[in-house]
Protein backbone atom coordinates (compact mmCIF):
# COMPACT_ATOMS: atom_id res chain seq x y z
CA UNK A 1 0.00 0.00 0.00
CA UNK A 2 1.31 3.77 -0.60
CA UNK A 3 0.50 7.08 -1.15
CA UNK A 4 2.00 10.42 -2.63
CA UNK A 5 3.10 12.28 -0.13
CA UNK A 6 1.81 16.01 -0.25
CA UNK A 7 3.60 18.63 -1.65
CA UNK A 8 3.84 22.27 -1.19
CA UNK A 9 2.26 24.57 -3.83
CA UNK A 10 5.86 25.71 -4.60
CA UNK A 11 8.78 23.51 -5.52
CA UNK A 12 11.90 24.97 -3.98
CA UNK A 13 14.20 21.96 -6.13
CA UNK A 14 12.72 23.96 -8.94
CA UNK A 15 16.02 26.60 -8.03
CA UNK A 16 18.43 23.65 -8.50
CA UNK A 17 20.35 23.37 -11.51
CA UNK A 18 19.42 20.57 -13.98
CA UNK A 19 19.47 17.55 -14.35
CA UNK A 20 19.14 17.92 -9.91
CA UNK A 21 16.02 19.81 -10.13
CA UNK A 22 14.51 16.82 -12.67
CA UNK A 23 15.92 14.31 -10.07
CA UNK A 24 14.39 15.79 -7.17
CA UNK A 25 10.81 16.04 -8.84
CA UNK A 26 10.99 12.51 -9.95
CA UNK A 27 12.34 11.44 -6.21
CA UNK A 28 8.83 13.82 -4.72
CA UNK A 29 7.08 12.50 -7.49
CA UNK A 30 7.77 8.56 -6.57
CA UNK A 31 4.75 7.12 -4.29
CA UNK A 32 5.89 6.82 0.25
CA UNK A 33 4.81 3.64 1.03
CA UNK A 34 2.83 3.16 4.13
CA UNK A 35 5.37 2.87 7.23
CA UNK A 36 3.79 -1.23 8.93
CA UNK A 37 3.68 0.91 12.57
CA UNK A 38 2.87 -2.54 14.42
CA UNK A 39 5.83 -4.02 13.59
CA UNK A 40 7.49 -1.15 14.42
CA UNK A 41 5.53 -0.38 17.58
CA UNK A 42 6.68 -4.31 18.66
CA UNK A 43 10.23 -4.33 17.78
CA UNK A 44 10.61 -1.25 20.22
CA UNK A 45 7.78 -2.16 23.04
CA UNK A 46 10.71 -3.57 24.91
CA UNK A 47 12.77 -0.82 24.62
CA UNK A 48 9.41 1.42 26.11
CA UNK A 49 9.30 -0.22 28.51
CA UNK A 50 12.34 0.10 30.29
CA UNK A 51 12.70 3.72 29.25
CA UNK A 52 9.63 4.22 31.23
CA UNK A 53 11.90 4.90 34.39
CA UNK A 54 10.35 8.50 35.99
CA UNK A 55 12.29 11.45 35.22
CA UNK A 56 12.09 12.31 38.96
CA UNK A 57 15.07 10.02 39.28
CA UNK A 58 18.32 11.30 39.81
CA UNK A 59 20.21 11.66 36.30
CA UNK A 60 22.55 9.01 37.09
CA UNK A 61 20.40 6.29 37.58
CA UNK A 62 18.57 7.62 34.75
CA UNK A 63 21.50 7.13 32.48
CA UNK A 64 22.14 3.40 33.80
CA UNK A 65 18.45 2.72 33.12
CA UNK A 66 19.39 3.35 29.63
CA UNK A 67 22.31 1.14 29.32
CA UNK A 68 20.52 -1.44 30.84
CA UNK A 69 18.01 -0.95 28.36
CA UNK A 70 20.03 -0.84 25.63
CA UNK A 71 21.85 -3.96 26.38
CA UNK A 72 18.49 -5.60 26.33
CA UNK A 73 17.57 -4.76 23.28
CA UNK A 74 21.15 -6.14 21.94
CA UNK A 75 20.08 -8.95 23.55
CA UNK A 76 16.70 -9.26 21.99
CA UNK A 77 18.51 -8.73 18.53
CA UNK A 78 20.79 -11.16 18.80
CA UNK A 79 18.38 -13.86 20.04
CA UNK A 80 16.54 -12.91 16.81
CA UNK A 81 19.14 -13.35 14.92
CA UNK A 82 19.25 -17.31 14.92
CA UNK A 83 15.43 -16.88 14.76
CA UNK A 84 14.73 -18.91 11.24
CA UNK A 85 12.80 -15.16 9.88
CA UNK A 86 16.36 -13.87 10.46
CA UNK A 87 18.30 -16.09 8.19
CA UNK A 88 15.74 -14.59 5.79
CA UNK A 89 16.63 -11.78 5.89
CA UNK A 90 19.82 -12.39 6.26
CA UNK A 91 20.14 -14.14 3.08
CA UNK A 92 17.84 -11.27 1.63
CA UNK A 93 20.60 -8.95 2.62
CA UNK A 94 23.31 -11.03 1.24
CA UNK A 95 21.47 -10.63 -2.23
CA UNK A 96 20.84 -7.50 -1.68
CA UNK A 97 24.22 -6.01 -1.22
CA UNK A 98 26.29 -8.02 -3.20
CA UNK A 99 29.06 -6.85 -5.44
CA UNK A 100 29.40 -9.29 -7.89
CA UNK A 101 27.34 -12.29 -7.95
CA UNK A 102 27.95 -15.46 -9.74
CA UNK A 103 24.87 -18.42 -9.98
CA UNK A 104 23.76 -21.73 -11.87
CA UNK A 105 19.87 -21.25 -13.19
CA UNK A 106 18.42 -24.25 -14.02
CA UNK A 107 15.49 -24.21 -16.19
CA UNK A 108 13.24 -27.12 -16.62
CA UNK A 109 11.64 -28.01 -19.34
CA UNK A 110 8.54 -29.80 -19.93
CA UNK A 111 9.42 -33.19 -21.39
CA UNK A 112 13.10 -32.71 -20.83
CA UNK A 113 14.59 -35.42 -17.87
CA UNK A 114 17.89 -32.38 -17.96
CA UNK A 115 17.19 -29.19 -17.05
CA UNK A 116 19.17 -26.46 -19.68
CA UNK A 117 22.14 -24.82 -17.32
CA UNK A 118 23.24 -21.46 -17.68
CA UNK A 119 25.76 -19.64 -15.30
CA UNK A 120 25.74 -16.32 -14.65
CA UNK A 121 28.54 -13.51 -14.14
CA UNK A 122 27.42 -10.08 -12.79
CA UNK A 123 30.47 -7.88 -12.50
CA UNK A 124 30.78 -5.01 -9.76
CA UNK A 125 30.01 -2.28 -12.61
CA UNK A 126 27.17 -4.32 -14.60
CA UNK A 127 28.47 -6.19 -17.18
CA UNK A 128 27.15 -9.58 -17.52
CA UNK A 129 28.38 -13.13 -18.62
CA UNK A 130 26.01 -16.32 -19.13
CA UNK A 131 26.65 -19.48 -20.21
CA UNK A 132 24.37 -21.08 -21.06
CA UNK A 133 25.12 -25.24 -21.85
CA UNK A 134 22.65 -27.11 -24.25
CA UNK A 135 20.51 -30.26 -23.41
CA UNK A 136 22.87 -33.60 -23.55
CA UNK A 137 25.72 -32.25 -25.51
CA UNK A 138 28.70 -29.41 -25.18
CA UNK A 139 27.41 -26.87 -27.48
CA UNK A 140 27.75 -23.84 -24.74
CA UNK A 141 26.03 -20.47 -26.12
CA UNK A 142 28.01 -17.42 -23.95
CA UNK A 143 26.65 -13.92 -24.37
CA UNK A 144 28.39 -11.12 -22.94
CA UNK A 145 26.48 -7.70 -21.89
CA UNK A 146 27.54 -4.78 -21.27
CA UNK A 147 27.02 -2.69 -18.18
CA UNK A 148 23.97 -0.91 -19.92
CA UNK A 149 22.55 -4.73 -20.24
CA UNK A 150 22.76 -4.78 -23.83
CA UNK A 151 24.17 -7.78 -25.72
CA UNK A 152 27.48 -6.69 -26.98
CA UNK A 153 28.71 -10.40 -27.92
CA UNK A 154 27.45 -13.84 -28.29
CA UNK A 155 29.85 -17.27 -28.48
CA UNK A 156 28.53 -20.37 -30.27
CA UNK A 157 31.12 -23.21 -29.05
CA UNK A 158 29.43 -26.04 -31.52
CA UNK A 159 30.51 -23.80 -34.77
CA UNK A 160 33.18 -21.73 -33.20
CA UNK A 161 31.06 -18.62 -34.27
CA UNK A 162 31.02 -15.15 -32.69
CA UNK A 163 28.20 -12.87 -33.44
CA UNK A 164 29.91 -9.37 -32.69
CA UNK A 165 26.85 -6.61 -32.35
CA UNK A 166 25.82 -3.59 -30.46
CA UNK A 167 22.43 -3.13 -30.16
CA UNK A 168 22.68 0.01 -27.49
CA UNK A 169 20.47 1.82 -30.02
CA UNK A 170 17.71 -0.48 -29.85
CA UNK A 171 15.82 -0.66 -26.55
CA UNK A 172 14.05 -4.00 -27.58
CA UNK A 173 17.35 -5.49 -27.23
CA UNK A 174 18.07 -4.65 -23.45
CA UNK A 175 17.79 -7.77 -20.95
CA UNK A 176 16.56 -10.38 -23.93
CA UNK A 177 14.13 -12.52 -22.92
CA UNK A 178 12.00 -10.15 -20.71
CA UNK A 179 14.78 -9.51 -18.37
CA UNK A 180 16.59 -12.41 -17.31
CA UNK A 181 17.40 -10.75 -14.11
CA UNK A 182 13.92 -9.39 -13.19
CA UNK A 183 14.33 -11.95 -10.23
CA UNK A 184 16.77 -10.51 -8.74
CA UNK A 185 15.63 -7.11 -8.62
CA UNK A 186 11.92 -8.54 -7.20
CA UNK A 187 13.74 -10.46 -4.49
CA UNK A 188 16.08 -7.26 -3.68
CA UNK A 189 12.88 -5.29 -2.92
CA UNK A 190 11.55 -8.43 -0.20
CA UNK A 191 10.95 -7.36 3.22
CA UNK A 192 12.59 -8.91 6.75
CA UNK A 193 9.78 -11.45 6.49
CA UNK A 194 8.41 -14.30 4.53
CA UNK A 195 5.13 -15.40 3.97
CA UNK A 196 5.97 -19.16 5.15
CA UNK A 197 8.48 -20.61 7.06
CA UNK A 198 8.78 -24.40 5.09
CA UNK A 199 11.45 -25.48 7.85
CA UNK A 200 14.19 -27.60 7.29
CA UNK A 201 15.77 -30.29 5.10
CA UNK A 202 19.30 -31.35 3.49
CA UNK A 203 19.95 -30.17 0.63
CA UNK A 204 22.71 -31.79 -1.22
CA UNK A 205 24.40 -32.75 2.08
CA UNK A 206 24.27 -29.31 3.81
CA UNK A 207 21.41 -28.19 6.27
CA UNK A 208 19.21 -25.46 4.95
CA UNK A 209 15.70 -24.15 6.34
CA UNK A 210 12.89 -22.76 3.86
CA UNK A 211 11.22 -19.79 3.36
CA UNK A 212 8.39 -18.17 0.72
CA UNK A 213 7.44 -15.30 -0.14
CA UNK A 214 5.43 -13.07 -3.33
CA UNK A 215 7.18 -10.44 -4.93
CA UNK A 216 6.16 -8.48 -8.11
CA UNK A 217 4.19 -12.09 -9.60
CA UNK A 218 7.24 -13.72 -8.14
CA UNK A 219 6.05 -16.18 -6.09
CA UNK A 220 9.87 -17.23 -4.52
CA UNK A 221 11.51 -20.68 -2.22
CA UNK A 222 14.43 -19.87 -0.63
CA UNK A 223 16.66 -22.30 0.85
CA UNK A 224 19.47 -20.64 3.39
CA UNK A 225 22.22 -22.36 3.91
CA UNK A 226 21.75 -22.84 7.81
CA UNK A 227 25.82 -22.61 8.45
CA UNK A 228 26.59 -19.97 6.40
CA UNK A 229 23.64 -17.93 6.31
CA UNK A 230 23.49 -17.71 2.68
CA UNK A 231 21.21 -19.21 -0.22
CA UNK A 232 21.42 -22.33 -0.85
CA UNK A 233 19.05 -22.64 -3.74
CA UNK A 234 15.94 -20.01 -5.13
CA UNK A 235 13.20 -21.21 -6.86
CA UNK A 236 9.98 -19.71 -8.42
CA UNK A 237 7.20 -20.72 -10.89
CA UNK A 238 6.97 -19.36 -14.30
CA UNK A 239 5.48 -15.56 -13.90
CA UNK A 240 3.50 -16.49 -17.04
CA UNK A 241 0.88 -19.17 -18.17
CA UNK A 242 1.31 -21.20 -21.12
CA UNK A 243 5.45 -21.17 -21.07
CA UNK A 244 7.89 -24.17 -22.16
CA UNK A 245 9.33 -24.80 -18.84
CA UNK A 246 8.05 -25.54 -15.58
CA UNK A 247 10.16 -23.68 -13.43
CA UNK A 248 13.56 -21.84 -13.00
CA UNK A 249 15.91 -22.47 -10.33
CA UNK A 250 19.15 -20.87 -9.00
CA UNK A 251 22.10 -22.47 -7.09
CA UNK A 252 25.44 -22.58 -6.19
CA UNK A 253 25.93 -18.82 -4.92
CA UNK A 254 28.84 -17.14 -4.86
CA UNK A 255 28.60 -13.49 -3.11
CA UNK A 256 31.31 -10.70 -3.77
CA UNK A 257 34.19 -12.73 -5.01
CA UNK A 258 36.63 -11.41 -7.77
CA UNK A 259 35.93 -12.09 -11.06
CA UNK A 260 38.08 -12.09 -13.95
CA UNK A 261 37.95 -9.27 -16.15
CA UNK A 262 38.35 -11.64 -19.20
CA UNK A 263 35.20 -13.14 -18.65
CA UNK A 264 33.19 -9.94 -19.59
CA UNK A 265 35.58 -8.87 -22.79
CA UNK A 266 33.92 -8.06 -25.75
CA UNK A 267 36.77 -9.40 -27.52
CA UNK A 268 35.89 -12.33 -30.29
CA UNK A 269 38.02 -15.33 -28.96
CA UNK A 270 40.88 -17.06 -30.99
CA UNK A 271 39.52 -19.37 -32.70
CA UNK A 272 36.34 -18.17 -33.70
CA UNK A 273 35.04 -16.54 -36.71
CA UNK A 274 32.61 -13.71 -36.88
CA UNK A 275 29.20 -14.59 -38.55
CA UNK A 276 25.90 -13.21 -38.91
CA UNK A 277 24.35 -9.99 -39.36
CA UNK A 278 24.32 -7.45 -36.89
CA UNK A 279 20.52 -8.21 -35.44
CA UNK A 280 19.84 -4.44 -35.64
CA UNK A 281 19.44 -4.88 -39.33
CA UNK A 282 17.03 -7.19 -39.58
CA UNK A 283 15.09 -6.96 -36.30
CA UNK A 284 11.86 -4.20 -36.23
CA UNK A 285 11.03 -2.16 -33.20
CA UNK A 286 7.42 -3.14 -32.04
CA UNK A 287 4.91 -1.05 -30.16
CA UNK A 288 3.88 -4.38 -27.45
CA UNK A 289 1.06 -5.03 -25.67
CA UNK A 290 -2.14 -5.47 -27.12
CA UNK A 291 -1.35 -4.74 -30.68
CA UNK A 292 1.94 -7.08 -30.57
CA UNK A 293 -0.80 -9.74 -29.32
CA UNK A 294 -3.01 -9.16 -32.35
CA UNK A 295 -0.07 -8.63 -34.65
CA UNK A 296 1.94 -12.14 -33.78
CA UNK A 297 -1.65 -14.22 -33.73
CA UNK A 298 -1.95 -12.17 -36.91
CA UNK A 299 1.21 -13.74 -38.48
CA UNK A 300 0.93 -16.97 -37.17
CA UNK A 301 -2.59 -17.82 -38.28
CA UNK A 302 -1.60 -16.66 -41.75
CA UNK A 303 1.66 -19.15 -41.51
CA UNK A 304 -0.39 -21.85 -40.05
CA UNK A 305 -3.52 -22.42 -42.19
CA UNK A 306 -5.74 -20.07 -39.92
CA UNK A 307 -4.60 -22.13 -37.20
CA UNK A 308 -4.18 -19.94 -33.88
CA UNK A 309 -0.98 -21.34 -31.80
CA UNK A 310 -1.53 -23.57 -28.50
CA UNK A 311 0.46 -20.89 -26.64
CA UNK A 312 1.38 -17.64 -26.87
CA UNK A 313 4.16 -18.24 -24.21
CA UNK A 314 5.73 -21.03 -25.38
CA UNK A 315 7.97 -19.54 -28.33
CA UNK A 316 9.38 -23.23 -29.12
CA UNK A 317 6.47 -24.36 -31.84
CA UNK A 318 6.36 -20.54 -33.14
CA UNK A 319 10.39 -21.00 -34.04
CA UNK A 320 9.73 -24.40 -35.79
CA UNK A 321 6.75 -23.26 -37.57
CA UNK A 322 8.46 -19.58 -39.24
CA UNK A 323 11.98 -21.57 -39.35
CA UNK A 324 10.25 -23.67 -41.97
CA UNK A 325 10.47 -21.05 -44.46
CA UNK A 326 14.05 -19.71 -43.57
CA UNK A 327 16.88 -19.79 -46.27
CA UNK A 328 20.46 -19.96 -45.14
CA UNK A 329 19.61 -19.66 -41.46
CA UNK A 330 17.64 -16.72 -42.67
CA UNK A 331 14.29 -15.40 -41.73
CA UNK A 332 12.13 -13.36 -44.11
CA UNK A 333 11.35 -10.30 -42.97
CA UNK A 334 7.57 -10.67 -42.25
CA UNK A 335 8.76 -13.48 -40.20
CA UNK A 336 11.33 -11.77 -37.67
CA UNK A 337 8.52 -9.08 -37.81
CA UNK A 338 5.96 -11.50 -36.37
CA UNK A 339 8.19 -13.00 -34.29
CA UNK A 340 9.52 -9.40 -32.92
CA UNK A 341 5.50 -9.13 -31.77
CA UNK A 342 6.07 -12.55 -29.69
CA UNK A 343 9.01 -11.20 -27.98
CA UNK A 344 7.05 -8.20 -26.90
CA UNK A 345 4.10 -10.19 -25.68
CA UNK A 346 6.16 -11.71 -22.30
CA UNK A 347 6.82 -8.62 -20.25
CA UNK A 348 3.22 -7.61 -21.31
CA UNK A 349 2.03 -10.83 -19.97
CA UNK A 350 4.64 -10.82 -17.16
CA UNK A 351 3.76 -7.32 -16.10
CA UNK A 352 0.51 -9.11 -14.99
CA UNK A 353 -1.25 -10.79 -12.44
CA UNK A 354 -1.79 -14.45 -14.04
CA UNK A 355 -5.26 -14.28 -13.21
CA UNK A 356 -5.78 -11.08 -15.07
CA UNK A 357 -5.13 -12.52 -18.80
CA UNK A 358 -5.80 -15.86 -20.61
CA UNK A 359 -5.32 -16.82 -23.90
CA UNK A 360 -8.18 -18.87 -25.35
CA UNK A 361 -6.78 -19.65 -28.82
CA UNK A 362 -5.79 -23.30 -28.46
CA UNK A 363 -7.27 -25.77 -30.94
CA UNK A 364 -9.97 -22.15 -32.44
CA UNK A 365 -9.29 -21.02 -36.14
CA UNK A 366 -9.25 -17.70 -37.51
CA UNK A 367 -13.09 -18.65 -38.77
CA UNK A 368 -14.09 -18.79 -35.60
CA UNK A 369 -14.95 -14.71 -36.00
CA UNK A 370 -16.80 -14.28 -32.89
CA UNK A 371 -14.83 -16.53 -30.19
CA UNK A 372 -12.44 -14.58 -27.62
CA UNK A 373 -8.70 -15.67 -28.37
CA UNK A 374 -7.07 -13.29 -25.65
CA UNK A 375 -8.84 -10.87 -23.04
CA UNK A 376 -6.52 -9.12 -20.46
CA UNK A 377 -7.76 -6.73 -17.35
CA UNK A 378 -6.28 -3.55 -17.87
CA UNK A 379 -4.63 -1.26 -14.88
CA UNK A 380 -7.93 0.93 -14.27
CA UNK A 381 -9.87 -2.57 -14.05
CA UNK A 382 -11.90 -2.82 -17.47
CA UNK A 383 -11.06 -5.85 -19.61
CA UNK A 384 -10.12 -6.02 -23.11
CA UNK A 385 -10.67 -8.89 -25.48
CA UNK A 386 -8.99 -9.96 -28.74
CA UNK A 387 -11.30 -11.89 -31.00
CA UNK A 388 -10.73 -14.62 -33.69
CA UNK A 389 -11.11 -11.78 -36.44
CA UNK A 390 -8.44 -10.27 -34.76
CA UNK A 391 -10.66 -7.28 -33.39
CA UNK A 392 -10.11 -5.41 -29.71
CA UNK A 393 -13.15 -4.85 -27.80
CA UNK A 394 -13.88 -4.12 -24.32
CA UNK A 395 -15.40 -6.97 -22.73
CA UNK A 396 -17.42 -7.11 -19.49
CA UNK A 397 -16.43 -8.86 -16.65
CA UNK A 398 -19.45 -11.27 -16.82
CA UNK A 399 -18.60 -12.06 -20.60
CA UNK A 400 -15.48 -13.61 -19.85
CA UNK A 401 -14.98 -16.73 -21.41
CA UNK A 402 -13.92 -19.44 -19.21
CA UNK A 403 -10.88 -21.23 -19.87
CA UNK B 1 5.32 10.78 33.89
CA UNK B 2 6.11 8.08 31.78
CA UNK B 3 6.08 9.06 27.61
CA UNK B 4 3.63 7.66 25.80
CA UNK B 5 5.53 6.25 22.92
CA UNK B 6 2.33 4.75 20.90
CA UNK B 7 1.50 7.84 20.48
CA UNK B 8 4.43 9.08 19.76
CA UNK B 9 5.26 6.44 16.77
CA UNK B 10 1.70 6.65 15.84
CA UNK B 11 1.94 10.42 15.23
CA UNK B 12 5.63 10.62 13.68
CA UNK B 13 6.25 6.98 12.56
CA UNK B 14 5.45 7.79 9.03
CA UNK B 15 6.85 11.22 8.86
CA UNK B 16 9.85 9.34 9.92
CA UNK B 17 9.65 6.33 7.20
CA UNK B 18 9.32 9.21 4.68
CA UNK B 19 12.45 11.09 5.70
CA UNK B 20 14.14 8.16 5.39
CA UNK B 21 12.61 6.83 2.56
CA UNK B 22 13.63 10.05 0.25
CA UNK B 23 17.44 9.83 1.26
CA UNK B 24 17.63 6.12 0.50
CA UNK B 25 14.85 5.04 -2.00
CA UNK B 26 14.60 1.21 -0.17
CA UNK B 27 11.81 0.16 1.93
CA UNK B 28 13.64 -1.74 3.66
CA UNK B 29 16.03 0.33 4.52
CA UNK B 30 14.13 3.38 5.45
CA UNK B 31 12.30 1.17 7.79
CA UNK B 32 14.78 -0.15 9.41
CA UNK B 33 15.74 3.66 9.57
CA UNK B 34 12.79 4.45 11.08
CA UNK B 35 13.38 1.29 13.62
CA UNK B 36 16.65 3.13 14.50
CA UNK B 37 15.43 6.20 15.29
CA UNK B 38 12.36 5.22 17.44
CA UNK B 39 15.62 3.44 19.16
CA UNK B 40 17.53 5.70 19.69
CA UNK B 41 14.90 8.10 20.97
CA UNK B 42 14.04 6.00 23.60
CA UNK B 43 17.04 5.40 24.76
CA UNK B 44 18.34 8.62 24.83
CA UNK B 45 18.67 10.53 28.04
CA UNK B 46 18.03 13.61 26.38
CA UNK B 47 14.23 12.64 25.76
CA UNK B 48 12.98 14.13 28.96
CA UNK B 49 14.14 17.63 27.74
CA UNK B 50 12.33 17.12 23.66
CA UNK B 51 9.72 19.65 23.15
CA UNK B 52 9.02 19.52 19.31
CA UNK B 53 9.06 15.39 18.79
CA UNK B 54 8.18 16.01 15.04
CA UNK B 55 11.37 18.15 14.21
CA UNK B 56 13.22 16.16 16.93
CA UNK B 57 12.71 12.62 15.14
CA UNK B 58 12.90 13.96 11.94
CA UNK B 59 16.16 15.45 12.43
CA UNK B 60 17.44 12.10 13.66
CA UNK B 61 15.46 10.29 10.97
CA UNK B 62 17.41 12.54 7.72
CA UNK B 63 21.01 12.19 9.48
CA UNK B 64 20.95 8.20 9.73
CA UNK B 65 19.38 7.71 6.59
CA UNK B 66 22.56 9.79 5.36
CA UNK B 67 24.62 7.55 7.25
CA UNK B 68 23.03 4.33 5.82
CA UNK B 69 23.21 5.88 2.23
CA UNK B 70 27.05 6.58 2.49
CA UNK B 71 27.57 2.89 3.88
CA UNK B 72 25.47 1.40 1.20
CA UNK B 73 27.83 -0.02 -1.94
CA UNK B 74 26.56 1.83 -4.80
CA UNK B 75 24.76 -1.18 -6.62
CA UNK B 76 24.48 0.47 -10.09
CA UNK B 77 25.48 -3.34 -11.20
CA UNK B 78 23.16 -5.26 -10.45
CA UNK B 79 19.93 -2.39 -10.37
CA UNK B 80 20.67 -0.27 -13.14
CA UNK B 81 20.47 -3.35 -15.60
CA UNK B 82 17.04 -4.77 -14.47
CA UNK B 83 13.75 -3.23 -15.31
CA UNK B 84 11.44 -3.56 -12.90
CA UNK B 85 8.16 -6.29 -14.04
CA UNK B 86 5.02 -3.80 -13.57
CA UNK B 87 6.92 -0.86 -15.65
CA UNK B 88 4.98 0.67 -17.70
CA UNK B 89 8.00 1.69 -20.05
CA UNK B 90 11.17 -0.14 -19.36
CA UNK B 91 13.36 2.23 -21.29
CA UNK B 92 12.22 5.15 -19.00
CA UNK B 93 12.11 3.98 -16.03
CA UNK B 94 15.24 2.65 -16.08
CA UNK B 95 16.48 6.48 -16.65
CA UNK B 96 14.36 7.21 -14.10
CA UNK B 97 15.65 4.89 -11.35
CA UNK B 98 19.15 6.01 -12.40
CA UNK B 99 18.75 9.99 -12.35
CA UNK B 100 17.33 9.49 -8.94
CA UNK B 101 19.91 7.18 -7.39
CA UNK B 102 22.69 9.50 -8.66
CA UNK B 103 21.29 12.46 -6.79
CA UNK B 104 20.60 10.52 -3.76
CA UNK B 105 24.35 9.70 -3.81
CA UNK B 106 25.28 13.43 -3.94
CA UNK B 107 23.45 14.16 -1.47
CA UNK B 108 24.89 11.45 0.52
CA UNK B 109 28.30 12.80 -0.26
CA UNK B 110 28.21 16.23 1.15
CA UNK B 111 28.86 17.42 4.27
CA UNK B 112 26.53 16.08 7.33
CA UNK B 113 25.71 19.56 8.09
CA UNK B 114 25.28 20.27 4.42
CA UNK B 115 23.25 16.44 3.21
CA UNK B 116 20.89 17.81 6.43
CA UNK B 117 19.90 21.12 5.20
CA UNK B 118 19.75 19.45 1.89
CA UNK B 119 17.20 17.14 2.72
CA UNK B 120 14.97 19.22 5.00
CA UNK B 121 14.76 21.96 2.42
CA UNK B 122 14.19 20.18 -0.81
CA UNK B 123 13.05 16.20 0.45
CA UNK B 124 10.94 17.23 2.99
CA UNK B 125 10.17 20.89 2.12
CA UNK B 126 11.05 23.34 5.02
CA UNK B 127 11.55 26.37 4.94
CA UNK B 128 15.27 27.78 6.29
CA UNK B 129 14.00 29.10 9.82
CA UNK B 130 12.15 26.02 10.17
CA UNK B 131 15.34 24.14 9.11
CA UNK B 132 17.26 26.19 11.72
CA UNK B 133 15.29 25.19 14.49
CA UNK B 134 15.44 21.40 13.72
CA UNK B 135 19.22 21.64 13.28
CA UNK B 136 19.40 24.00 15.93
CA UNK B 137 21.68 26.25 14.19
CA UNK B 138 21.33 29.99 12.77
CA UNK B 139 19.26 31.06 9.83
CA UNK B 140 22.21 32.40 8.19
CA UNK B 141 23.92 28.85 8.39
CA UNK B 142 20.75 27.33 6.72
CA UNK B 143 21.21 29.73 3.78
CA UNK B 144 24.94 29.26 3.50
CA UNK B 145 24.89 25.82 3.62
CA UNK B 146 22.04 25.78 0.73
CA UNK B 147 24.49 28.63 -0.85
CA UNK B 148 27.33 25.81 -0.69
CA UNK B 149 25.44 22.65 -2.13
CA UNK B 150 24.30 24.91 -5.05
CA UNK B 151 27.70 25.90 -5.86
CA UNK B 152 28.83 22.07 -5.61
CA UNK B 153 25.83 21.08 -8.23
CA UNK B 154 27.28 23.98 -10.83
CA UNK B 155 30.85 22.58 -9.79
CA UNK B 156 29.97 18.96 -10.85
CA UNK B 157 27.91 19.83 -14.05
CA UNK B 158 30.82 22.16 -15.24
CA UNK B 159 33.66 19.33 -14.56
CA UNK B 160 31.71 16.99 -16.37
CA UNK B 161 30.47 19.15 -19.22
CA UNK B 162 27.91 17.07 -20.88
CA UNK B 163 25.57 18.71 -17.85
CA UNK B 164 24.70 14.92 -16.88
CA UNK B 165 25.64 13.73 -13.57
CA UNK B 166 28.50 11.51 -13.24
Amino acid sequence: MTRRSNQAESHPHDELPEPFSRGMAEILAEPVPLLDLARIQSRIQAQTERNSVPHLWPRRIRQLACAVAVAAVVVVVASRWTHPTSAWAQAIQQVREASTLTYTQLLMIKGQEQPVKTRTFIAADGRKRTEQSGIGKSDRITTIFGADGYIRLTLLEATKSAIVEDTSKFPQFKNPGGGFLAWLEALKKAGGKPEKELGRKSLDGRAVTGFVATLANFTFTMWVDDETGKPARIEYEPQIKGVGYEATAMTDFRFDEPLDESLFSADVPEGYKVVGQPREAVAPSVPGGEESVVEALRGYTKQADGKFPASIADWGPWAVLFSKGSKDGKLDPEAVKVLSHLGAITPFLSGMKKSDYEYLGDGKTTAQKDDVVFWYKRPDGTYRAIYGDFSAKDIAADKLPKP
Amino acid sequence: MALDWSRILHEHGQAVFQAAYRILGQVSDAEDTAQEVFLEACSSSQVGEVRNWGAYLRKLAVFRALDLRRRRRKLNSLESCVVPADSANPCDEAVRHELTDRVRDFVAALPEREGAVFALRYHELLSNPQIAEVLRISVGAVAAAIHKVRAKMETLLLETSTGELP
